[in-house]
C-alpha cells in the first residue's frame, strides 16, 4: 500500500515537472517582453535581457506610445470594428444555420460545402480578386467596407449553431408555427434566447478574429491617420523604432492586455469555441 | 493601386511562369519546415493532453497558459520573437547560462532561420491542439477504461489501445488543419524576418509581393488558385485516408453482401 502511494507521488511530481517546463517555454518570451517594457533605454542596453527591471512602475515607454501613436483611439476603433463585425456576422451565421437545418430546401448541402471550402482556403490568397471588387464598390478605405468584409460567415460559429439546432427538438418550432408564429418570429422569439451561450461563444470567436486581424485591416483601411487598428499601429513600429525593443514591448504588452482580460473572463467559452472545430 | 484597362488573353503562360520560377518553388517547399514542426507539435500535444487528462492539480492553469499564445495577434507574436531571437537577447542569454557559447544567428543563418520560425509556429498553436485533443480524450467512453482495468491493463496499454484509437479521427482532423496552415504561413515570417529576407519567404508572402509590390495581378491570381487547389486536395485526401481506413471493414462487409445479392439475382 505504501509503495503505491510513493509511486503516485513520484508520478505526480514528474508530470508537474514536465508541465512546468512546457509552461515556462510558453511564457518566457512574453515575460521577457514585460520586463523590457518597463526598462529605460539605458537600463535596457546595460542589463541582461532576462533580468527583471529595477523599477516595475517605470511607465515612460507606455506613456510615450500612448501620446505619440494615438494608441487609445486605435483601441476604440478596433474594439468598435470587432463588435460591429461580430454582431453582423453572428446574426447572419445564426440565420444561415436556422435555414440550413429547419427549412428543407434543395442545395442546403451545397451551401454548407461552399462555406467549408471558402474557410479552408486562407483569406490572404483571395485578396487579389476581393480587392478589385472592393475597389469597384468604392469600399476601400471606409469603415463600413471593412465591416462588410469581415462579417462573412465563419465556419466554426456555423458549426456550433448547427450543433445547437441538431440537438434542439423541432417540436418547439412546430408549436410556435401552430400558434401563429412566422419562421422569423420563431427564430427570434424561441431560438435566439435559447442559444445565447452559443451566441456568446460565436461573438468571441469573431471578435478575437477581427481584433487580431492585421492583413485585411492594413489592406482596406489604408489611411493610417484616420483609422489605424491596433495591429497596424504595432506594425508601424518596424521602421522608426528599429532596435528600441523596450518601446516596442510596451506596445506589444498593451495589445495583449485586452486579450488577457477576455481570456480570464470567458475562459470556458473560448475552450468551447476551439472544440467547435471538432464538429467539422 | 489601379488595374490596367487593356489586357490580352495569355492562355496558360502564367501557370508556366509559376512552375518555372525558382523562388516560388523554393517558397512552396519551405512550408515543409512548418509541416515537420506541425508533426512535432501534434506529437507533443498528444503527450501533454494525456498528462493533463489525469487527475492533477492546477490543470486549468496549465491549459490556460498553453492556450494563451493562440489569442495574441500575429504582429505581437512577431515582435516578441524578434526580441527573443536577436543576438545577445533572451535565447542567447538563456543558452549562455547553460554554458553554450558560439551560438548561430537564429534569424540570419540560412541553415537555421526556418527552423526558428517553425518553432514560433509551434509555440503559437501548441495550446490550440492540446485543447482540441483533451476534449477528444474526454469524450472517450469511461466504461471501456473500467473494463480494461478489471482485465488488468496497465496505464500505458490503456493509452495505446483505448485512447489513441479513439482519438485518431481528431488527430487526422488536426493534421488536415495543420497542413492547410503550414502551406499558408504568412504572419510569422512577414514580421520576424521582414517579408521573408534571408530565404525565409513562404508562398503567401510571394503572392503578396507579386500582387502588391510588383502589381502583377494575373500571376498572383494564378498563384492563389494553385495554392488553394493544393490545400483543398491535400487536406481532403488526409481526411479521405481516415475515412477509408474507418470504413474499410464495413466496406468489405457491404461488398460481400452486394456480391452475394448479385449472385442470387444471376441465379
Amino acid at each position: 500500500m505504501k509503495k503505491e502511494y510513493i509511486y503516485k507521488f513520484y508520478k505526480s511530481i514528474s508530470s508537474h515537472f514536465f508541465l512546468i517546463a512546457i509552461s515556462l517555454m510558453t511564457i518566457i518570451p512574453i515575460i521577457t517582453c514585460l520586463f523590457a517594457s518597463s526598462k529605460s533605454d539605458a537600463e535596457f542596453a546595460a542589463t541582461s535581457k532576462i533580468q527583471p527591471p529595477d523599477n516595475w512602475l517605470y511607465f515612460d515607454n507606455y506613456l510615450y506610445i500612448i501620446n505619440n501613436k494615438n494608441f487609445i483611439k486605435a483601441f476604440f476603433i478596433t474594439i468598435g470594428l470587432a463588435v460591429a463585425a461580430a454582431m453582423v456576422s453572428v446574426m447572419l451565421t445564426a440565420m444561415l444555420a436556422y435555414a440550413l437545418n429547419r427549412l428543407k430546401f434543395k442545395g442546403a448541402k451545397i451551401i454548407q460545402y461552399f462555406v467549408l471550402i471558402f474557410n479552408i482556403v486562407p483569406a490572404i490568397m483571395m485578396q487579389v480578386s476581393v480587392y478589385k471588387s472592393m475597389l469597384f464598390l468604392n469600399l476601400v478605405n471606409t469603415l463600413h467596407g471593412y465591416i462588410i468584409l469581415m462579417s462573412g460567415i465563419n465556419i466554426i460559429p456555423l458549426y456550433i449553431f448547427m450543433q445547437y439546432f441538431k440537438n434542439t427538438p423541432t417540436s418547439y418550432d412546430d408549436d410556435a408555427l401552430l400558434n401563429g408564429c412566422s419562421y422569423i418570429g420563431a427564430f427570434f422569439r424561441i431560438h435566439i434566447p435559447m442559444m445565447l451561450p452559443a451566441i456568446v461563444t460565436a461573438v468571441l470567436i469573431e471578435g478575437i478574429y477581427v481584433f487580431n486581424d492585421y492583413y485585411l485591416s492594413g489592406l482596406y483601411l489604408q489611411d493610417k491617420d484616420k483609422f489605424a487598428t491596433v495591429s497596424n499601429i504595432l506594425y508601424s513600429f518596424t521602421g522608426p523604432y528599429g532596435n528600441k525593443y523596450n518601446l516596442i514591448s510596451a506596445g506589444v504588452i498593451m495589445s495583449i492586455i485586452p486579450m488577457l482580460i477576455i481570456f480570464m473572463i470567458f475562459q470556458k467559452r473560448i475552450y468551447n469555441s476551439i472544440n467547435g472545430t471538432l464538429h467539422i | 493601386m489601379n488595374y490596367s484597362q487593356n489586357f490580352g488573353f495569355v492562355g496558360l503562360d502564367n501557370y508556366k511562369e509559376l512552375l518555372t520560377t525558382q523562388p516560388f518553388i523554393e517558397a512552396l517547399f519551405r512550408s515543409g519546415y512548418y509541416l515537420f514542426g506541425g508533426i512535432l507539435q501534434l506529437f507533443f500535444a498528444v503527450i501533454i493532453a494525456a498528462v493533463l487528462c489525469n487527475r492533477i492539480s492546477l490543470k486549468n492553469t496549465y491549459k490556460g497558459t498553453l492556450l494563451f499564445p493562440y489569442l495574441i495577434n500575429g504582429i505581437a507574436v512577431g515582435f516578441i520573437f524578434k526580441h527573443f531571437f536577436t543576438r545577445g537577447s533572451v535565447l542567447d542569454t538563456l543558452l549562455g547560462g547553460i554554458g553554450l557559447n558560439y551560438l548561430p544567428y537564429w534569424l540570419r543563418d540560412q541553415n537555421i532561420n526556418n527552423i526558428s520560425l517553425a518553432f514560433v509556429s509551434i509555440w503559437r498553436y501548441l495550446g490550440y491542439y492540446v485543447v482540441l485533443i483533451i476534449s477528444a480524450m474526454l469524450t472517450v467512453d469511461r466504461t471501456i477504461y473500467e473494463a480494461a482495468i478489471i482485465d488488468g491493463a496497465s496505464k500505458r496499454k490503456q493509452f495505446t489501445h483505448i485512447t489513441l484509437p479513439n482519438i485518431i479521427p481528431v488527430i487526422f482532423a488536426c493534421a488536415a488543419l495543420k497542413l492547410a496552415s503550414a502551406l499558408s504561413e504568412f504572419e510569422i515570417p512577414y514580421i520576424i524576418t521582414s517579408m521573408g529576407a534571408n530565404n525565409t519567404s513562404t508562398f503567401l508572402i510571394e503572392i503578396h509581393k507579386v500582387a502588391f509590390k510588383y502589381h502583377r495581378v494575373g500571376l498572383a491570381s494564378v498563384m492563389a488558385v494553385f495554392i488553394s487547389i493544393l490545400i483543398l486536395v491535400l487536406s481532403t485526401s488526409v481526411m479521405g485516408i481516415l475515412h477509408y481506413y474507418q470504413n474499410r471493414e464495413e466496406n468489405i462487409r457491404l461488398k460481400s453482401q452486394f456480391s452475394s445479392k448479385k449472385r442470387k439475382q444471376q441465379i
